[in-house]
């Protein structure tokens, strides 16, 4: 963790602790005690907030955005609103709409088109609930307010993410690994909802979400019964 | 006065600010507290009461005697589920939402604890030391069961609640009842051993048992064999204490 009052747990269960990545030759065993510490090996790579390499250091440079929120402490995360039933996707854009309303906690007086950015309120779009049962299907692009008619794939600023469906059915059965509540997605959208309020396409008491299918390499959208089973907005 | 007023609302904002913002949940120890206060009491005036008693309940005690186990014991188990219940809450709405999850959750357990205690009266007129023997012996052997991993992991389950109104608190209360049925499926028999110690210690060892198997989100065999013996020695511990 590379913020101010917090740290990464001591537990050996935790440091310890392996995950494989990749299959056949290209298959990895890393511990998390490996990838703590990016710039040592075997990653070795170093993010551009972090202090220069020292002489001779031969570093993979990853950009990242800083983030001047980041030098204060985060306040918890607000919901300040979500839908009221599950979301179905299918083979065509689904869109569902989350009554939203001003923040009363701690962030109440900061969530003006001017308190929203850096070093000020984040927002965010949680997916919870993700589930399906059928191997297979395919993903998904997210879109903010994107009209009623309108082909969100001729909005590309409004586009939050992707929901990849992988591991979705598993995640959906109960058992020994997972508990059957499918899994969950967080999507920063503050840029977006910034561009929105500037160009007055953003309506402070409801946000749209739109789900678009990603075809396949071949062009055809794989059949799948994923649901969401709640889409909220977030705070923080 | 004016001044001791100021400190306290400045006390006031900061608890706000450090506890009950990141921990909305945090205000259910004190429940949690008080339960262990009124299990704890009957040892004030009889000290050999802490390490186990006579099943003589008054026909209320098998509601009123499981409900206040259920705080002591099973509320704190729940208590990942009533922050997460908190933070997928709006604001004005978190503590009401915790609440009557930990409510319709605490009304689960209370349904289970009155079949257990009952079971444990009727169970009275043996040998403590078989009554207790029995009850630890069959929690181990659930807790070394197949599929008490799926049940465990079963109550780490999340749940779509809706935002406001009468859908929300229903979504709470079924959320709670859920969720106490899962810990019911996996904590029935640890709950029944306890039962039967009848005193605060077992109880207290029984609900450390359980809260350092759920410190670890990854849920393996160690953890369930580990968490079986620790019963195991606490039955032959309750067993040694017991008066034949």
């Amino acid at each position: 963790l590379r913020q101010p009052g917090r740290a990464n747990p001591t537990d050996a269960t935790w440091l310890d602790q392996r995950f494989d990545f990749g299959s056949g030759a290209a298959r990895t065993s890393m511990r998390v005690r490996e990838a703590i510490d990016p710039t040592t090996a075997p990653l070795s790579y170093r993010y551009a907030d972090m202090p220069a390499p020292a002489p001779g250091e031969d570093l993979d440079l990853v950009p990242v955005e800083v983030d001047a929120g980041e030098a204060t402490p985060p306040t918890p995360p607000e919901v300040i609103g979500a839908t009221n039933a599950p979301t179905p996707l299918g083979a065509v854009t689904t869109s569902t709409t989350v009554s939203i309303g001003a923040p009363q906690g701690p962030r109440r007086e900061a969530f003006g088109e001017a308190d929203i950015g850096p070093g000020g309120t984040r927002v965010f779009l949680k997916l919870e609930g993700i589930t399906g049962t059928r191997r297979g299907a395919g993903s998904f692009d997210v879109f903010l307010n994107v009209p009623p008619g309108a082909d969100p794939a001729t909005l590309p600023d409004r586009r939050v993410g992707r929901v990849a469906t992988f591991g979705v059915p598993e995640a959906s059965v109960p058992g020994a690994s997972h508990a059957g509540s499918g899994i969950s997605d967080t999507f920063e959208i503050t840029d977006i909802v910034r561009a929105l309020q500037a160009s007055s396409g953003w309506d402070p008491s409801q946000v749209r979400v739109s789900f678009r299918p990603v075809p396949s390499a071949s062009g055809s959208i794989p059949e799948g019964d994923v649901t969401v089973g709640r889409v909220s907005v977030f705070v923080a | 006065m004016t001044a001791a007023v100021s400190v306290g609302r400045r006390r006031g904002r900061r608890l706000r600010r450090d506890l009950l913002w990141p921990k909305p949940e945090a205000w259910a120890w004190v429940g949690v507290g008080c339960a262990w206060l009124v299990l704890a009491s009957p040892a004030v005036s009889d000290p050999a009461r802490l390490l186990g008693g006579a099943h003589a309940h008054a026909p209320l005690d098998v509601v009123a005697h499981p409900a206040v186990m259920a705080v002591a014991m099973m509320v704190p188990l729940a208590l990942p589920s009533a922050r997460y219940v908190g933070e997928s809450s709006l604001w004005r709405r978190r503590h009401r939402s915790i609440a009557l999850f930990l409510a319709s959750y605490v009304a689960a357990w209370t349904a289970a604890g009155a079949v257990l205690t009952a079971v444990a009266g009727i169970a009275s007129p043996a040998p403590r030391r078989a009554v207790v023997g029995v009850a630890f012996g069959v929690a181990v052997a659930h807790q070394l069961s197949a599929g008490q991993l799926a049940r465990l992991r079963s109550c780490q389950r999340t749940f779509p609640l809706a935002p406001e109104g009468r859908d929300a608190d229903l979504d709470c209360l079924r959320f709670g009842t859920e969720v106490g049925r899962a810990c019911i499926a996996s904590c029935w028999a640890a709950m029944a051993a306890a039962t039967a110690a009848h005193g605060v210690v077992a109880m207290a060892a029984v609900l450390a048992i359980s809260l350092d198997e759920r410190r670890t989100w990854r849920l393996t065999r160690g953890v369930q064999v580990r968490a079986a013996l620790l019963l195991g020695l606490v039955g032959l511990l309750v067993i040694a204490a017991s008066p034949g």
